[in-house]
């Protein structure tokens, strides 16, 4: 239906009416010769329906046999309004621009979308990008493509995996990083030998091993270094048997820090706003929309990157906003109220990533602040519950 | 034996005839009438087709004719009745 709907669009049809003494004649002389008909509706004596505009000769001639006349004719369809707009020559010559100039922007990229995780720079991803050939503006090739995905895994060795969708013009670059694997998940686990030795000096809590044999049992207090879980099981029948240690040896450990700060130091800072400078990217094209330039000299300089959207659509227009600020050195003095905020501070912040590890939980801190020539110092003891085991391979060599 | 024979053929031609004329009913809105030598009256309360030896009229509400060719046509509508004129 779509279809017949969708050719009867294309082909043109007409709407008309006929009236006279016998309109049924009509409709018997057009079947008979061929036309086809439809939406008929009789009202009154008169007789409408639709035709496709090819067979209107025959449809007005058969009317004026059959003694009938057509008293209402309407035109739809695309031949009928390119006869109305025929006159309008530029409209036409628009579609066309038009029409060329999709096609042609079409096969350009003018969006990228770069999901790269918090520990890459998306700045330097773009860079990278940009220097291979992958911008806003470049044109598309799948070829390329590939060359540039290849490429950048090359250049860059933080990344594992890269890959570039292109939807339309829109790009879409995915990136997984490198994971950092540790000596000893390198080698093959199957083989790998390990005691678990104390990394701080502590009195056990609890202890669960999963795999080895414990030498320390709960309430015991230990040094650091001491031998806590064996990889070495004796056996029952006399034998032994190598295993990797695993375990978890909670422990109240105590943790000494001292927070120093100097009583006077040199610090940077911007100043005051020396130049700023605006410009537009309009289809990879770069145009600047001020004429301030970048000062020469040391300076502080701050990017922003601004992408228009239409209805929720990226444009291939960013506008570039690039500030200057002046780099203040100055000499920074603290009194002693203002060293021990200062140092409290970053005590606090040493506290929030002790507590963020896994199994560390801190009971409770001491603190002692103290004045010397050269600056103050903040001395603050963790009483802390937290898991010593520490891994400890055991190399075995045959020969 | 000519005169039986003739008299089969003119039967035979009837009953071809007839057989042409199809109607397919679906429920009291559309019919799709095969057969049709002519329509004979059409407003939107009565359609009248010839089928050469008699008349079918329907008789209903809003009846339109959808589409129609040299011999089949379809019919859309209330219809309420159907009567053969002989």
């Amino acid at each position: 239906m779509v279809i017949l709907f969708l050719l009867r669009i294309l082909g043109g049809y007409c709407n008309f009416a006929v009236t006279g003494r016998f309109p049924e004649r009509f409709l018997n002389l057009a079947s008979k010769n061929g036309v086809a008909l439809w939406n008929t509706k009789g009202e009154n004596g008169c007789i409408s329906a639709s035709a496709r505009l090819s067979d209107m000769k025959l449809v007005i001639s058969l009317a004026a046999k059959s003694g009938n006349e057509i008293s209402v004719c309407t035109e739809h369809g695309l031949p009928a309004i390119a006869r109305r707009y025929k006159s309008r020559t530029g409209l036409l010559a628009g579609l066309v621009l038009g029409s060329v100039f999709c096609v042609f922007m079409s096969g350009y990229i003018w969006n990228i979308d770069v999901n790269c995780p918090i520990r890459l720079s998306e700045y330097e991803i773009r860079n990278e990008l940009r220097e291979l050939g992958l911008f806003e503006g470049a044109r598309y090739d799948y070829d390329t493509v590939s060359r540039i995905e290849r490429n950048m895994l090359i250049r860059d060795g933080r990344i594992s995996w890269l890959s570039i969708n292109v939807d339309g013009t829109n790009a879409v670059v995915e990136i997984s990083p490198k994971t950092e694997i540790d000596s000893v998940s390198k080698k093959d686990k199957t083989k790998t030998v390990s005691n678990l030795l104390a990394a701080a000096d502590g009195k056990i809590v609890k202890l669960s091993v999963r795999s080895g044999q414990a030498v320390v049992q709960a309430g015991e207090g230990v040094r650091q270094g001491q031998l806590l879980v064996s990889g070495i099981n004796a056996l029952t029948d006399g034998s032994s048997e190598l295993s990797d240690s695993d375990a978890e040896v909670i422990a109240e450990t105590s943790h000494c820090m001292n927070f120093f700060l100097p009583k006077s130091s040199t610090g940077q800072s911007a100043g005051r706003l020396i130049s700023e400078k605006t410009s537009a990217s309009i289809f990879g094209l770069t145009v600047p929309l001020s004429l301030s330039t970048a000062p020469p000299g040391d300076c502080f300089y701050s990017r922003t990157y601004q992408k228009l959207q239409l209805l929720g659509f990226p444009l291939p227009v960013y506008v570039t906003h690039e500030r200057y600020y002046e780099k203040n050195s100055s000499d920074l003095a603290a009194d002693a109220a203002k060293a021990g905020e200062i140092l409290k501070k970053r005590a606090a912040i040493y506290r929030f990533f002790l507590e963020g590890q896994k199994f560390t939980t801190v009971e409770s801190e001491s603190e002692e602040f103290r004045e010397t020539d050269d600056g103050y110092t903040l001395t603050v003891t963790y009483q802390t519950t937290e898991n010593i085991a520490k891994k400890s391979v055991i190399e075995i060599r045959s020969e | 034996m000519g005169k039986k024979q003739h008299r089969d053929t003119a039967a035979s031609r009837l009953i071809e005839q007839h057989s042409r004329v199809r109607m397919n009913i679906c429920s009291n809105r559309e019919v799709i009438f095969e057969g049709s030598r002519g329509i004979v009256h059409y407003d939107e309360n009565t359609v009248k087709i010839s089928t050469g030896s008699y008349i079918v009229a329907f008789s209903g509400r809003g009846l339109k004719i959808r589409c129609m060719n040299e011999y089949d046509l379809c019919i859309v509508g209330f219809i309420t009745s159907i009567e053969y004129i002989m």
